[in-house]
């Protein structure tokens, strides 16, 4: 095959049995990769209502046909699995150097079932696989572990592993690689621990094989010239990374504010991305074939490392009222090494931080504490004291303590920095997202507050299912070849149909990719379906349909949900609970 | 009767007004964003159009955006949306990120 290596190993943790699968030209062509290629195998594969934390649950690492090649930003990989944080299908994605290596070791993917008995890692390099004793790792963070397998193994060798948090099946917990870029969300570094494998670490030597060169050499010069052109691929994310947004946000009131309370953030300046390009910032860095570099490396008087990126600077900062980027920096430090998902982790401790202002928690955690927040990052990697509760995310946490009501998420999975009040489309992508309370099934912050590709009324929701439809379905497909959606802001689906037709081989249009995407997105719904959720998990938090924004540029906003989901469902296909219709199915070529 | 308002610049802007975020300016009188502009080139020099604008069009540029009060001015009246005593208004150069 070109394009995909064509074959997926399957590694059996309990019995230690380790088998190639050949990967199907139909199956591909189909659901490209990716993300499609794990949601169609974890449906096809999983038996309903299994425990995410259990061996029947399976942790599906992926590549698409484009990682590894020279496409722009295709250095990156996904986990697809039960998400044992949401109960629902997830695919946690990250960018970095590791996908592109596991192609070049000879997989497009694999598949781990089962549990081991004790700790152990997998070792895969030039197509060789070995399943390893992780015993004397375990324990250690995800700096100490990269750097102690990488000598153990091959010194180009990549990591992806779990640290702590992930080994005490913190339900927050990430999955690092190359130490700084995390498969943050879902808590699928849970699943990982559960099984007990503390890290897969690649290593190869081949090559991707393009189907068509010279097709490719065209594609990629008018994709880079098209990224080079455009202001925000050449010169805002590269120069400014993407904190630049925090001062943007707040000045629209949608910077959520100890625990979404408010849409401003009073100190947002002191921990804004100019302040961090003024104090800490001391390089930038790039993931594998990415010409738009938004990574920043960081330096503090104490330590080095990387980020805060946009979602963590608030997560640590506005969402707890915390003013000091020191400590902001140093919690994000922590979540890396620990392995935590930064978003989760500080949506939650700003919770915890409400609930003891209204009375609802014995134990003082006051907004703006800063010593606090850290100190609680480390409890829940270790789940030590309240850290114990606070690792299982705010709705298990607000309903435990009598407040669900508190707990800011959807679908249990904790929300992102843009308070939904002040964009009634990206409000509509939060609450129908199949992975729940997350910012990038559909970036509606493009149209209603940037001005990309064309600006929208953010405060209508008129028009907006439609949007967000073609943002999930274009986004599905981004997911499964696999690029950055950083990409979205230059190129096309016509770009990455010429991308796919010249890697594989394979006729696609940039409507096949619209119909893919809406392929793999009804798939993920069926499976949501199965799980037993419905129209009313497809919702937000009471505050944000009830409560007005107090403040701001969102003054006295609230989100009119329920117009805009009937209106979502009846694009959609689905019936009024939220059920995609038989002709639906049957149109997506999904009717069994 | 002349009227003030805050203006903030944020990112790259900055460098307009030589780091300053946030400059208070004084209108003579009641003005739109325009107006503004050409204010802030006296106060700051002439480029700042040749930064905000299409100097073919006269437009702003495509992906600046320019905030009244948190309310973008391409759905008001773009560069003739009216400025009142107190606005704050923001202006930003293209921006993405997640």
């Amino acid at each position: 095959m070109y394009g995909w290596i064509g074959e997926i190993l399957r590694v059996d943790l309990t019995s230690g049995k380790v088998s190639i699968e050949e990967v199907n030209k139909n199956f591909a062509k189909k659901f490209i990769g990716g993300r499609g290629l794990g949601v169609k195998i974890l449906y096809d594969e999983l038996e309903p209502k299994i425990d995410p934390l259990s061996p029947e649950n399976k942790l599906i690492f992926a590549t698409g046909p484009v990682t590894g090649t020279r496409a722009p930003t295709s250095g990156r990989y996904c986990v697809v699995s039960k998400s044992p944080l949401t109960g629902t299908i997830f695919d946690s994605h990250s960018g970095g150097f590791w996908g592109p290596e596991l192609k070049f070791a000879g997989y497009d993917g694999i598949i781990i079932e089962g549990g081991a008995k004790k700790p152990v890692y997998i070792w895969i390099a030039d197509k060789q696989v070995e399943i390893r004793d992780a015993s004397d790792i375990w324990g250690l963070d995800t700096h100490e572990t990269t750097e102690k397998l990488v000598k153990e193994t091959d010194p180009k060798a990549k990591v992806a592993c779990i640290g702590p948090a992930g080994e005490r099946q913190v339900l927050i917990s990430a999955i690092i690689n190359d130490k700084h870029r995390a498969a943050g969300r879902g808590g699928l570094g849970a699943v990982m621990g559960y099984k007990q494998l503390k890290a897969i670490v690649v290593r190869g030597t081949a090559k991707v094989d393009i189907a068509n060169e010279e097709e490719f050499d065209e594609i990629y010069d008018e994709s880079m010239l098209v990224i080079r052109k455009h202001p925000i691929t050449d010169k805002s994310l590269p120069t400014l990374g993407t904190a630049v947004l925090v001062n943007i946000v707040n000045e629209y009131g949608m910077y959520p504010t100890r625990n979404f309370q408010e849409g401003v953030f009073e100190d947002a300046e002191g921990v804004s991305g100019e302040k961090i390009t003024e104090t800490i910032l001391v390089g930038r860095r790039a993931c594998y074939a990415c010409p738009i570099g938004c990574g920043r490396i960081t330096k503090t008087s104490k330590r080095e490392g990387e980020g805060p990126e946009y979602e963590t600077l608030w997560a640590f900062s506005a969402q707890c009222g915390v003013n000091d980027l020191i400590s902001v920096t140093h919690a994000n430090y922590l979540c890396n090494e620990l392995g935590l998902d930064t978003i989760s982790t500080g949506n939650t401790i700003g919770c915890a931080m409400e609930m003891s202002q209204k009375g609802f928690l014995k134990e003082k955690i006051e907004f703006g504490d800063a010593e606090k927040l850290v100190e609680l990052v480390e409890k829940i990697a270790f789940k030590k004291g309240i850290g114990k509760e606070l690792s299982e995310g705010s709705k298990r946490f607000a309903e435990k303590h009598g407040c669900p009501e508190l707990a800011m998420q959807v679908k249990g999975l904790e929300l992102p920095a843009y308070d939904p009040r002040g964009a009634q489309g990206h409000a509509l992508a939060y609450s129908t997202s199949n992975r729940g309370g997350c910012h990038l099934r559909a970036y509606l912050i493009g149209p209603e507050l940037l001005g990309t590709p064309a600006l929208v009324d953010r405060t209508k929701p008129e028009g907006k299912a439609d949007l967000v439809r073609n943002f999930q379905n274009l986004f599905s497909t981004i997911d499964s070849m696999i690029l950055c959606v950083f990409t979205s802001f230059a190129l096309n689906p016509y770009h990455y149909a010429k991308f796919m037709t010249a890697a594989t081989g394979l006729e696609y249009t940039g409507k096949d990719l619209m119909t893919i995407g809406e392929r793999i997105w009804n798939l993920e719904r069926l499976f949501n379906i199965r799980e037993g959720f419905g129209r009313s998990d497809d919702s937000l938090p009471p505050r944000f349909l009830k409560t007005p924004l107090p403040e701001g540029g969102s003054r006295e906003r609230t989100v009119f949900l329920e117009k805009m989901l009937e209106e979502y469902y009846d694009l959609r296909g689905w019936d009024d609970k939220g059920v995609p219709l038989k002709s639906k199915l049957e149109e997506l070529d999904l009717s069994r | 009767m002349s009227i003030s308002v805050r203006v903030k610049l944020f990112a790259t802007f900055r460098e307009i007004t030589g780091g300053q975020r946030i400059v208070v300016v004084k209108l003579s009188r009641k003005t739109t964003i325009k107006g503004l502009i050409e204010e802030l080139s006296k106060l700051f020099g002439k480029e700042i159009e040749g930064v905000l604008l299409d100097t073919k069009t006269g437009d702003l540029k495509s992906f600046n955006n320019v905030l009244v009060n948190g309310h973008n001015i391409k759905l008001l009246q773009k560069l003739r949306t009216k400025l009142d005593n107190g606005d704050t208004v923001a202006f930003f150069p293209p921006v993405g990120g997640g």
